[in-house]
């Protein structure tokens, strides 16, 4: 089968068309997004949404007026949190916001980028980008694996960082060997949950997860994958899972290839010559632009020329035909006047001054990387002409959203437990916004959220992880991850984690269902919660 | 945008061994094999750039448009608010049929997109000066595309719904104009979304400088989608890009070096194109204020007539009281739900339906493959790989739970249709089946030696083997019979497994009908027309020898030979015109084939015999004569009356079943007439 016949499917040509007309029925051809870099604390995806539901309200069109009107809340949406710094990523599928009339830069420019937030522990980019509405492809040949380089996340060191960048860099050259976009990447993550033990798993571990979409997927290519990524695992002492791919095995389920190795990984670290200091703080940087295959390996093999330069965490993913690449990079070595100076100092080289006016708002990232990433690696480097050749032809036209300068507080290990959830709603308006709420609202009911709820709380729960987007028919799926103290565990009579894990489950879905039977969304919403991921209900399959 | 997905299943536009056979239409009004072939979108693009005068002014676009051109396409493609397509195929007559599409449309399955574009459409053609709150009440309608037609057909549409009411729908020139826009929005944004438009570059210059190249391939576009008549020859894209300094020839030059060098990101917007350019889409009005509509419209049938074959070689029939119609029809395959309801005249019985489809070919194709490339790397080890053996046993245990997944859906197949599967067919594919069955948990175990690789019961011949058999035995192709009682009307339907999203454009369905006379009776007044015929020569004989035994002797030639020759002609010629046959071109005709040849016959033996008297031979030339007169339309009478099965036979419901569900020696009966869907599903 060629790729013209691959690329024909009714879905992808279907997709393909409302591509166009997401972007044909606004004045310009572009899509709206927003990013939070922040501090991460429980609940601020919640109030968040909350606010946009809100001020839709308040903002809500009159009986007749025209169509092209202003989303609210976000459409596809990813949040996750790593090592206190969270992200939240939101595409709109609405016309520019009137705040951001003024900030067109002309039709083949994005408009000029907002920033809100100042060197303090939140920032907020505005902006638009060019989809490429092309970017299409069939899940269903998506080559899912993950790459496991420690299992205990409280013991992050620089070869950590470095070896997660590593790692990426490696996917993201493996993807772009086969012509196969890279659908999303996670660090941290989950790892699989052991079916045969009884133990609730841990909800993050140093590990990249990663899901490409194969275009002439057969066994032959998957083997060739899987055996590459093997060999490199194997090499350094990592341990490698592949989605299982038999069927009736969903997302979810892994199959183990690669053990990892503790003295060979140890062995590693050694020839690295790291310090074995854990970094104190991280800048988080996002490159968003049009989704094409190549532009994560593209920058990734750019950051790569600064051989110390470490990721501590790192999300992408393609939302509404954009993507987004997002890095929390290790910053090595804080100058004499501490984070303050650091900040000074990135504030003179970045163009863009993030201060909200119209100027140099658009960095891309050949011009932003060069001067930053000596400041966050401490050493000058000697990127090679070629990657930056090849970066300006993949990722030219990506924009850069840089900082703030983030503390980083890694988790203990063993102080939380996942808890998975999923929904499907309508693709409306409120598709993202109404179940999230329902959400929190059901954990504040069966008495996981304490009483002062200012988010910081350690046995506040938290949103790991959530990803929504629209797959179809009119439809919109949710899946996402929340850790809860492992006190609850603790808190309960039932000695039998089985039966307190099942009981925590049934509860806190019975209860968002609850909350959601207080609203009225079209075509209603279905709910699932699980403490793996494997055992949530099959609509989750597509995500 | 995610995209989503599942199990793949493609019909294929081969027809290669292994795969549902389906013989190719003949073209309609005649044209040619290339005239009639599917157009290459990006080809004629480009052939339309090549020729089309270069504009001085912006063509007539727009953005609104082009929202509501793109968002017809997905609704036309998605087909989420088609609930059902049902096909009433009325057989007329020998080799005509006539078709009536009916198509149920839910309005509360568009999404709000979909139905905001439609409304859109509304606002956008409204010439009134109402606003747009009094134009809904005024006008509560919704145009939503209803199916996509072929270019080739050149049939009128009339859409009518429940109550037989002519519904308004859009001019093809109207939507085409709309998908032009769209599609060179779409064009745009998808260049637009390229790193090199930062740089000077080609493309740069095409989307923010060259003006004028830019029209030209809007110019183009709308010539291409709008005007009736377009060029179907495809040579024209090898020539080589112009290369004059003229300007226009530099527009030219410049927008096919741009589609040149993008062919490879414009892959999607290529198929796109193709459907746009190849398909008009059918938009009606629906009534707003109702959410189900029940949409129908008349579409012709392609035929061709297997006539010949089968008389030429009656033998190959099943039986001669019996007649085997197929309908091909190619259907949208994200379709849901499809139906195909055949009629037939009176006095025929439709005494068997069976339904194919290709529907699960991609998937039998990925496993032939699978198996194939899995067999090889279980043979050639390739050293150096950690877990490599561990990665084989998944994917082959990944395999072998597909094949035993198609194993089990042919089985049920079967045991829908009252069938079990032969011991001859897929012996090897339901060998391994059971195999995967009675193991194996992998993911988290290290019980490498209880693994399918280490099992003495598989090999990597056995693989090659089920690949073969995969193939050859057509395992992609699913197979149901109607199970009604033999009336003049049956129904078979197939619908999509909810699992499955496909991923080719087309799903491809072969109906088989085995029709009989349904009168019930045996052919009496044939027969006794018959009996008069040979009775009426025989006592002519015999009062000519005047012997109860005309035959041993050697009969003179009467004296009266005309009065004899009038008896002879007359008394058959006057009963001839007293039966009832059934008329030779309709379906009756060719049931009762066997009757009108007895009854052919007969007269022709009468005539034999009379012709003998006239010419006054002698002797035994006229004793034979009278003899074979008498004989013939006897023994054809005996033949003729044999009981007739009136019961469906076992093996009536393996028509033209796939081969796994042929038993050995089975012989696939040639139809009678073929017929092939046009319009909304058919190319």
């Amino acid at each position: 089968m060629n790729e013209l016949e691959e690329l024909a499917s009714p879905a992808a040509l279907a997709d393909l068309a409302r591509a166009g007309h997401l972007m044909a029925r606004q004045s310009f051809m572009q899509v709206t997004f927003e990013v939070h870099h922040v501090e991460d604390r429980g609940g601020y995806l919640r109030e968040l949404l909350s606010q946009r539901v809100e001020d839709g309200r308040k903002n809500a069109p009159a009986e007749g007026e025209p169509a092209e009107r202003v989303a609210d809340v976000p459409r596809e949406t990813l949040s996750s949190a790593a090592n206190g710094v969270g992200l939240v990523i939101g595409t709109y599928a609405g016309a520019l916001p009137p705040e951001m009339e003024d900030r067109r830069q002309g039709s083949d420019l994005p408009v000029a980028l907002r920033v809100q937030g100042g060197p303090s522990h939140a920032r907020l980019f505005q902006g638009t980008a060019s989809p490429n509405p092309s970017f299409i492809y069939e899940s269903v040949h998506a080559f899912e694996g993950m790459i496991v380089i420690g299992e205990r996340i409280d013991e992050w060191s620089n070869f950590h960082g470095r070896a997660v960048a590593e790692a990426i860099a490696e996917i993201s050259a493996a993807a772009t060997d086969r012509g196969a976009p890279l659908l999303s990447l996670q660090s941290p993550v989950q790892l699989p949950a052991d079916r045969d033990q009884g133990e609730w798993p841990v909800p993050a571990a140093i590990a990249v997860r990663f899901s490409m979409a194969l275009r002439h997927s057969g066994a032959d290519v998957r083997l060739d994958l899987a055996e590459r990524f093997a060999r490199y695992a194997d090499e350094r002492g990592y341990g490698f899972w592949v989605a299982d791919s038999r069927p009736g095995h969903r997302q979810g389920n892994w199959c183990l290839v690669q053990p990892p190795d503790k003295v060979r990984a140890d062995q590693s670290a050694e020839w690295g010559h790291c310090d074995d200091i854990m970094p104190t703080y991280c800048l988080p940087i996002t490159f968003v632009g049009p989704a094409h295959v190549g532009s994560t390996n593209a920058i990734m093999s750019y950051l790569r020329e600064f051989p110390d330069l470490g990721v501590l965490a790192s999300s992408i993913i393609s939302l509404d035909d954009l993507a987004f690449i997002h890095f929390q990079l290790a910053v090595n070595r804080l100058p004499v006047g501490g984070i303050s100076q650091f900040e000074a100092d990135l504030d003179a080289v970045i163009p863009s001054r993030h201060v909200d006016d119209t100027d140099g708002r658009t960095s891309a990232p050949q011009y932003l990387l060069p001067k930053i990433l000596p400041l966050v690696t401490g050493s000058v480097g000697k990127p090679r002409d070629e990657k930056l050749a090849r970066m300006i032809d993949r990722a030219g036209n990506y924009q850069s959203l840089t900082g703030p300068a983030l503390r980083v507080r890694f988790a203990e290990r063993d102080g939380r437990v996942p808890l998975w959830f999923s929904w499907q709603a309508a693709d409306t308006d409120d598709g993202l916004a109404v179940p999230l709420i329902a959400l929190t609202d059901a954990l504040r009911a069966i008495g996981l959220v304490p009483a002062d709820d200012t988010g910081r709380n350690p046995r506040h729960p938290n949103l790991d992880y959530l990803v929504c987007r629209e797959v179809g028919e009119s439809t919109l799926r949710g899946k996402g991850k929340i850790s809860l103290p492992r006190h609850v565990l603790h808190d309960n009579a039932e000695p039998n984690l089985e039966t307190i894990r099942a009981r925590l489950c049934t509860s806190l879905e019975d209860a968002w269902r609850a909350a959601l039977r207080r609203q009225s969304l079209p075509g209603g919403v279905e709910v699932a919660v699980a403490w793996a991921e494997f055992r949530l209900n099959n609509w989750t399959a597509a995500l | 945008m995610s995209r989503i997905s599942a199990s793949p299943q493609e019909p294929s536009r081969n027809t290669s061994r292994g795969q549902l056979r389906v013989p190719r239409p003949r073209q309609p009004n005649g044209a040619s094999g290339a005239a009639a072939a599917r157009l290459i979108g990006m080809t004629s693009l480009k052939q339309a750039i090549r020729t089309v005068p270069v504009p001085g002014a912006p063509p007539p676009l727009s953005r609104e448009a082009a929202a509501v051109g793109l968002a017809f396409l997905d609704m036309a493609l998605r087909q989420n608010h088609i609930r059902r397509l049902t096909e009433r195929l009325s057989l007329v007559e020998h080799g005509l049929a006539s078709r009536t599409t009916e198509v149920d449309v839910r309005l509360s399955l568009l999404n709000h997109g979909q139905r905001e574009a439609s409304q859109l459409f509304q606002r956008l053609s409204s010439r009134s000066a109402r606003s747009r709150e009094e134009e809904q009440n005024a006008s509560p309608t919704i145009w939503v595309p209803v199916t996509r037609i072929s270019r080739l057909s050149v049939s009128p549409v009339d859409v009518v719904d429940a109550a037989g009411t002519k519904l308004p729908r859009l001019t093809q020139y109207e939507t085409s104009r709309l998908l032009a826009s769209g599609l060179y929005r779409l064009l745009a944004g998808t260049l637009s979304s390229q790193p090199e438009t930062r740089q000077d570059s080609p493309l740069s210059q095409l989307l923010f400088h060259q003006d004028q190249a830019r029209w030209l391939i809007q110019a183009a576009l709308i010539a291409l989608l709008t005007e009736r008549s377009r060029s179907l020859t495809t040579g024209g894209d090898d020539r080589g890009e112009p290369h004059d300094d003229h300007d226009d020839q530099r527009c030219r030059a410049l927008a096919l070096s741009v589609l040149r060098d993008y062919e490879q990101q414009l892959v999607p917007y290529a198929n796109l194109l193709d459907v746009a350019v190849n398909d008009y889409l059918l938009v009606a009005a629906l009534d707003l204020t109702r959410d189900d509509h029940l949409l129908s419209y008349d579409a012709p049938v392609h035929t061709r007539t297997e006539r010949a074959a089968a008389d030429l070689d009656p033998l190959r029939r099943s039986s001669p009281a019996r007649y085997q119609v197929r309908y091909v029809a190619r259907i949208p395959a994200s379709l849901r739900s499809y139906h195909v309801v055949a009629e037939t005249e009176p006095g025929v019985h439709i005494e068997a339906m069976s339904m194919v489809t290709n529907a699960d070919e991609s998937t039998a194709k990925d496993l032939t493959r699978d198996l194939r490339s899995l067999a090889e790397r279980w043979r050639k080890p390739r050293p150096g790989i950690p877990a490599r053996k561990r990665l084989l046993e998944l994917e082959l245990q990944s395999a072998l739970g597909r094949l035993s997944e198609l194993v089990r859906t042919r089985r049920w197949d079967a045991s829908q249709a009252g069938l079990d599967l032969p011991d001859s067919t897929l012996r090897k594919s339901r060998q391994l089946s059971r195999l995967y069955l009675a193991d194996h948990g992998l993911a988290h175990s290290e019980r490498d030696n209880q693994s399918l690789l280490d099992s003495a019961a598989l090999t990597a011949d056995d693989l090659e083997l089920v690949a073969r058999e995969v193939e050859e035995q057509q395992v992609g192709s699913d197979f149901s019979v109607e199970n009604d009682p033999a009336s003049s009307r049956a129904h078979a339907y197939w619908r999509r497994s909810s699992s499955r999203t496909p991923r080719a454009e087309h799903t491809t369905v072969v109906c088989t009908l085995r029709l009989r006379d349904a009168t019930g009776a045996r052919p009496g007044s044939v027969m006794a027309y018959a009996l008069v015929v040979a009775a009426t020569v025989y006592l002519v004989g015999c009062l000519l020898d005047r012997s109860l035994w005309p035959y041993d002797s050697s009969a003179e030639p009467p004296a009266n030979a005309d009065a004899v020759v009038a008896v002879l002609l007359l008394v058959p010629g006057f009963l001839y015109t007293r039966l009832d046959l059934p008329l030779r071109h309709t379906i009756l005709g060719h049931l009762r084939w066997a009757s009108r040849w007895l009854a052919h016959l007969s007269i022709g033996s009468a005539v034999l015999a009379a012709a003998a008297v006239a010419s006054g031979v002698g002797s035994w030339l006229l004793t034979a004569s009278m003899g074979v007169a008498t004989g013939l339309p006897l023994l054809a009478a005996l033949l003729l009356g044999r009981p007739a099965g009136q019961q469906r036979s076992p093996l009536a419901v393996r028509l033209s079943a796939p081969r796994w569900l042929q038993p050995p020696g089975w012989r696939e009966v040639p139809p009678d007439a073929v017929f092939y869907s046009s319009g909304s599903d058919h190319e």
